[in-house]
């Protein structure tokens, strides 16, 4: 690969893949805090209360976003 | 529907009858039914689970703008057998990966730049994104609820993960409730869609793959009947 484009060496051409992870992973990581913020609201409008309503959903949405600022951290680390 | 508030008896409690005077009592009456405690059957029956998708006199559950005197007579959402095109996709990408482990070999891609690390975070980057697709869908039909109260219905939709709409109209507005059940699921599962037609340039209302749509259509008629004989 290096005969083709010499500038690509393999330690730039992990730079490239770990930047695309990274901004991959972050905007996800923006896309799962509006989700989030989307379930916030809707438990305004609708109030589903206790076994398995509205506090279930708010739960799953805050784990949702906690996983993914975690894989962002991750890759952050060890890539 | 059972009585559920039995009215106490009148007659005091030490008032003891005759065997004779039971039995005969017992041959002209019917016996009365058990007494039932208030609450005994809303406490087993009426709650909302994370399944339902009808329920009548719904307890544990309000929503924005709810007036004081406002009961809720109907809670619905579509049928759950409407999740089962999400479901089987979320499934099949899940398993999805642990295909490839027997395909890659067999197929021999170039895969060797990758390190394992690099698979590593692919990998839980690509079940975050599973995940993902079945909660959004989740949410979608878990938000996606139809109420009829004994002043108004509420529509809250919600299309998308970033759009949702509520919409509501009084009861005295609607003037005609219809309902369609078409198509072999919808026949098989008893599920269909309540049309509302309001009066004059009020939207329509619609609920969509309901569960027993008759009876929803029967329950709003009443409701809108006993308002107009009052107006």
């Amino acid at each position: 690969m290096s005969d083709l484009f010499p500038f690509l060496t393999m330690s730039t051409f992990s730079l490239v893949l770990k930047s695309i992870f990274l901004l991959l992973i972050g905007m996800y990581a923006i896309f799962v805090f509006i989700i989030r913020s989307h379930i916030r609201s809707l438990n305004k409008v609708i109030i589903i209360q206790k076994p398995t309503g509205s506090p279930l959903t708010q739960a799953i949405a805050l784990f949702y976003l906690l996983a993914a600022i975690s894989l962002f951290f991750l890759a952050v680390v060890i890539l | 529907m059972p009585d559920v508030f039995v009215a106490p008896s009148d007659e005091p409690k030490s008032q003891k009858k005759t065997p004779a005077a039971t039995e005969k009592s017992s041959k002209d009456a019917p016996s009365p039914p058990e007494p039932v405690q208030p609450g005994e059957i809303a406490s087993k029956s009426q709650q909302i689970n994370i399944t339902t998708a009808f329920r009548p006199f719904p307890e544990g559950i309000h929503f924005e703008n709810q007036e004081k005197d406002e009961v809720i007579q109907l809670f619905l959402r579509k049928h759950p057998i409407t999740n089962l095109p999400w479901v089987t996709m979320t499934v099949i990408f899940a398993l999805f990966p642990l295909i490839m482990v027997f395909l890659f070999p067999l197929l021999d891609l170039p895969l060797q730049f990758f390190s394992g690390r690099y698979l590593l975070i692919f990998l839980l980057f690509y079940y975050l994104i599973v995940f993902g697709y079945g909660f959004v869908s989740f949410v979608t039909w878990f938000y996606n609820i139809g109420l009829v109260t004994n002043l108004r219905v509420v529509d809250i939709d919600v299309s998308h993960i970033t759009n949702k709409n509520v919409a509501s109209t009084g009861i005295a507005d609607i003037v005609d409730v219809e309902y369609t059940q078409s198509g072999f699921w919808s026949t098989f599962f008893h599920f269909g869609n309540v049309h509302m037609q309001t009066e004059g340039v009020k939207p329509n209302f619609e609920f969509h793959a309901v569960p027993d749509p008759a009876k929803v259509a029967d329950v709003i008629l009443d409701l809108t009947r006993e308002v107009h004989k009052h107006v």
